[in-house]
């Protein structure tokens, strides 16, 4: 198993591993940027919408929308603060609110990050047969089983 | 650092945040831009400046750090608005606290927040109003609301991999004489008359330009960022000026141009503060199990750890 013998792993940034090519790889999916889009931050105000700054609602503009919200300083210090919070076990109550199994909550109360991001995997994989097979229409390479 | 005076987090030294700072401490008719260098037209082209904010990496005191100037200790005091820094955190908003209780720009209002602050901390000692200034819950909170990650609210002391200090002073001019407001300092700092006729600009850039060379040699951290009168409103009113007027002429349109400049550039700000703001964890939760219906979370785990061990083995092979 890929789990560290000593519990909590050393500390792994994601954000620094995340680029254009890897965000394109999911975005090329509507099924993830419908689903990507609502969590994104809402910017409010005629005069914002007016200068081009919001793409709009039209599929792709959420699409680049996504992207450059992922692609951000903003959301990838953020991410960087998530894995660095994750060893402390803090993140384990709010990470439990999003619908994660057991494994997956128990993995963040113990704070570790490789646990947790595993259990994810086999979750998503579990459960993906029905979910994810319309995102995958039409597009064969996109390896989602 | 003060156990009563709450928590203050690190934010970041950009114009948008720190126009958008004052706008909601209730401060109007200023607004903050980023000096690139010290040439001479950087400066013109932002006339008036009211102050400058210089960050830059704190290494301690050091040599370098010896005090040009002269520390004030006389009856100026009573006048310049100086406060000891007791929060670490929180040396961004005390720079420009610093410039604006002691701006006269008749065009700033500084609105009933920090003019009651002001009024309240009058005879305050500068340490006395360093710790007011700690504590006053509206300044801390707009503060705080500007800190990238208030959503993970956890013991940054054991998870923090850059001890990093960055630490802001202020420059600005008092009747006629150049003053560096340290809040780390025991007062204000003198730097002397500003010639007669002569911009404050103008004496501040040696100042500023002598204080850089003595660390260019480390590799430290240098941002500016002046103070200045707001611009859309002062081309709205030249332009309303000119209209009044009857005028038609090239500098109408040029008037129109720098306005709906400026509007972009605060809807920027905007867009760029909403998105510092905004709470990550919901988005970065979907995020990964995206990546994982792509396959994708797994590689990138392994691509991370591997750049860890990379660190790792080079910061080894530095030590040893």
């Amino acid at each position: 198993n890929l789990q560290p013998a000593g519990g909590a792993a050393a500390a792994v940034d994601l954000s620094a591993s995340v680029n254009g090519d890897l965000i394109r790889r999911i975005t090329s999916s509507p099924a993830t940027v419908k689903k990507l889009a609502p969590l994104l931050p809402q910017f409010g105000g005629p005069e914002v919408k007016e200068e081009g700054l919001v793409k709009g609602t039209s599929e792709e503009g959420c699409k680049t929308e996504v992207e450059e919200t992922l692609l951000s300083p903003q959301f990838q210090h953020a991410l960087s603060a998530f894995c660095a919070a994750f060893p402390t076990g803090q993140l384990g109550p709010l990470v439990s609110q999003f619908g994660m199994g057991s494994e997956a909550v128990n993995a963040a109360q113990a704070g570790n990050l490789e646990a947790f991001l595993n259990a994810i995997q086999q979750e998503v994989t579990t459960a993906s047969p029905k979910e994810a097979t319309p995102a995958a229409e039409g597009a064969e390479d996109m390896n989602v089983d | 650092m003060s156990e009563g005076a709450g928590t203050w987090c690190l934010i970041e030294s950009d114009p948008g945040v720190f126009s958008e700072l004052i706008r909601e401490f209730g401060v109007s008719g200023l607004q903050v831009e980023e000096l690139w260098s010290l040439d001479a037209d950087q400066f013109e082209r932002l006339k008036p400046v009211h102050g400058l904010i210089f960050l830059f990496k704190w290494i301690g005191p050091s040599s370098a750090e010896e005090v040009k100037g002269s520390v004030v200790q006389d009856s100026r005091l009573e006048k310049i608005f100086f406060a000891k820094q007791v929060i670490q955190n929180a040396c961004a908003t005390q720079a420009i606290i610093s410039i604006l209780m002691n701006c006269e720009d008749s065009a700033m209002e500084l609105g009933p927040v920090l003019g009651d602050f002001k009024e309240f901390t009058k005879s305050f000692d500068p340490a006395m109003k360093g710790l007011a200034l700690s504590n006053q819950d509206v300044i801390r909170s707009v503060h705080n609301s500007f800190s990238r990650q208030n959503v993970f609210e956890f013991d940054q002391k054991s998870a923090s991999k850059d001890d990093d200090v960055y630490h802001f002073v202020t420059y600005i001019p008092i009747d006629g004489r150049l003053y560096e407001l340290d809040g780390l300092k025991d007062g204000p700092i003198d730097h002397g008359v500003i010639p007669e006729g002569r911009d404050w600009t103008e004496a501040v850039r040696p100042v500023l330009q002598d204080r850089i060379n003595k660390y260019s040699e480390g590799e430290i951290h240098f941002n500016l960022l002046a103070v200045i009168s707001d611009r859309k409103g002062m081309y709205e009113r030249q332009l309303n000026d000119l209209e009044a007027r009857g005028v038609q002429t090239a500098e109408v349109l040029r008037l129109r141009e720098l306005i709906e400049e400026e509007q972009v550039k605060r809807n920027r700000y905007r867009l760029e503060n909403v998105r510092r703001k905004h709470n990550y964890l919901p988005l970065i939760v979907q995020f990964l199990k995206e990546l994982a219906s792509h396959n994708q979370l797994l590689p990138l785990l392994e691509k991370a750890k591997e750049k860890e061990r990379l660190r790792a083995e080079q910061k080894k092979a530095a030590k040893s």
